[in-house]
């Protein structure tokens, strides 16, 4: 991935880095779309769980709930700079290393999905409670209620959320980046800031807010398609 | 075929505790289409969501087919529930599905492979007359439109017993009678018991041969429609045709009597002012069909006709002569 690229002097103007940034822009893809993925089915794993035993859920348990929400609200109150460092240790039990774009990913991950959790447990309270009597009311189980009923009538919601969370893992693949993740977060620290090349600061800024723009109106317009066909 | 035993449901929130039924024992016999009547709050919708065990009784046994629905285990209960077909007020139906895979439902829950699921969904969209939407989602359809998607989806499995939750109160009168007709149609056609519950005693009078009158979570009045109608001390009967009894003025006698069917065509008040020589003046009451039957509720007053024999009128020799013609009467004080 990180192929050994020759530094420009500090003063050269931002178009010599190209090479410097697009091997960034990169990283912060691979990052962003690899912990999506992890987060989005850990976090669908949690906010079913949540919202299946929670208050009015399906399989009510307050022994799951209960503690799965202490757990949850922990991971979402730490900040994400510390639990980046608190995570060390595991990254490197996981990854066999705590430096670049593939160790990030984990507390990308760790940090992203308890947040994802719930905003998945809030779409689903959004289904109307109804349509999951209706369906025991035929004899679905609660695997068939979950497939069937819950995630596809929460699929909008489901869907903005992702939106969400995608756009927040380009911000927090940022902050990974200042302590050695890499990415468009790592080159505007080590480039722009300390060697005081505003040019490269700036460059960075307007990739990241094209980027956010751009998953946001991606993520928008799926969520009206999806919206549209009911 | 349905049989509740002693049902009780009591809600406990917090401090407060709230006895919606207290002991609700009904018998739901086959193939009729079965009235649960109340106020708001006179537990119908608590007894209806009892019967497919939605909501779990308190204490009380459900039997269907004499088999009691609250001993079985959980997968049990999930197969038994396909034989009992669930009409819902608002409907829900999943927005995320085309109305044909709406229908489908049940049957994807029971495991019955595509292609058949796709014929019995399409042949049951077109007994509910929306064969030609199959394809559309359900929030471009009407209220009474979706309301017959829920009645061909809660068909789709072939259930023995349809549970109607207020299946006509979201809609206009005319959608309203639309749907009745169609819940008589199919109660008809496929022989499927049909369960109502509703506030409006028009809805119990235009498609129900039985029905139970609900009352703080008591069974006040039960039975057959025609046999409630016809006993003046029924409150059913009283609901359904309601007679206004007016108290007798001095030296007249009233007589209450209710009749059904034969005897409404029938001459019978002017053959029983001609035989027992009294004349007869209709004060309050009123002919209707119900379940199907013309029903007849009357007060009427009696006195010696006008040159006939002297001395008040024999109220009970006619209470007995209308009573050998098939006419329920008596003396209304």
């Amino acid at each position: 991935m990180s192929a050994v690229l020759a530094v420009p002097a500090a003063e050269q103007p931002w178009t010599d880095y190209l090479d410097l940034l697009w091997q960034a822009f990169t990283e912060t893809l691979y990052m962003v779309a690899l912990s999506a993925v992890f987060t989005f089915v850990l976090g669908l794993a949690i906010g079913v769980l949540l919202y299946v035993t929670g208050p009015g859920g399906v399989l009510t348990n307050r022994f799951v709930y209960g503690p799965l929400g202490v757990l949850v609200n922990v991971g979402r109150s730490l900040p994400f700079l510390i639990l980046l460092i608190v995570l060390l240790p595991v990254t490197r039990a996981i990854v066999g290393t705590s430096l670049g774009a593939t160790a990030a990913i984990v507390p990308l991950t760790i940090g992203s999905s308890p947040f994802f959790g719930r905003v998945v447990e809030t779409a689903l309270r959004e289904v109307d409670p109804g349509r999951i009597e209706a369906a025991q009311s035929m004899g679905a189980t609660t695997a068939d209620i979950v497939r069937k009923v819950l995630l596809p009538e929460a699929l909008p919601g489901l869907l903005a959320g992702a939106t969400l969370t995608l756009v927040m893992f380009v911000d927090y693949s940022a902050m990974a980046g200042a302590i050695g993740a890499g990415g468009l977060g790592n080159f505007a620290i080590k480039y722009g800031y300390q060697r005081f090349n505003t040019q490269l600061m700036l460059a960075t800024v307007v990739i990241l807010v094209v980027l956010v723009q751009l998953l946001q109106s991606v993520g928008d317009r799926v969520v009206r398609a999806v919206a549209h066909r009911r | 075929m349905f049989r509740t035993e002693d049902l009780v449901k009591t809600f406990v929130h917090g401090t407060s505790r709230i006895e919606a039924l207290r002991g609700i024992s009904l018998e739901v016999p086959q193939g009729e289409v079965y009235g649960i009547i109340g106020r708001s709050g006179a537990g119908k919708s608590t007894l209806i969501r009892c019967l497919n065990l939605l909501e779990r009784p308190t204490s009380g046994r459900v039997l269907l087919d004499d088999e009691d629905l609250t001993a079985l285990a959980p997968a049990e209960l999930r197969r038994r529930r396909r034989r009992i077909g669930m009409v819902f007020q608002h409907f829900h139906l999943l927005t995320s599905r085309s109305v044909l895979r709406n229908v489908e439902f049940p049957l994807e829950v029971q495991g019955i492979d595509r292609a058949r699921r796709r014929a019995r969904a399409l042949e049951l969209l077109d007994v509910v007359g929306l064969a030609d939407r199959a394809d559309d989602y359900p929030s471009r359809l009407s209220g009474g439109q979706k309301q017959r998607v829920g009645i061909a989806r809660a068909l789709a499995g072939s259930p023995r017993v349809l549970l109607c939750d207020e299946a006509t109160s979201a809609l206009d009168s005319q959608t309203s009678e639309q749907i009745l007709a169609l819940l008589a149609e199919v109660n008809r056609a496929f022989g499927v018991t049909v369960v109502l519950i509703t506030h409006e005693m028009s809805v119990v009078r235009s498609i129900c041969t039985s029905a139970a009158l609900l009352d703080d979570g008591r069974v006040v009045d039960s039975g057959r429609l025609t046999d409630r109608v016809g006993d003046p001390a029924s409150e059913l009967g009283q609901l359904l045709l309601p007679l206004d009894a007016a108290p007798a003025a001095d030296g007249e006698r009233h007589v209450l009597l209710t009749f059904t069917d034969a005897v409404a065509g029938s001459p019978v008040l002017s053959r029983l002012a001609r035989d027992l020589g009294v004349d007869v003046t209709i004060r309050s009451g009123g002919v209707e069909r119900i379940g199907g039957v013309e029903v007849g509720r009357l007060q009427v007053a009696l006195e010696p006709a006008t040159g006939g024999g002297s001395g008040p009128v024999d109220a009970e020799a006619v209470v007995r002569y209308l009573s050998d013609r098939g006419v329920r009467a008596q003396v209304h004080a």
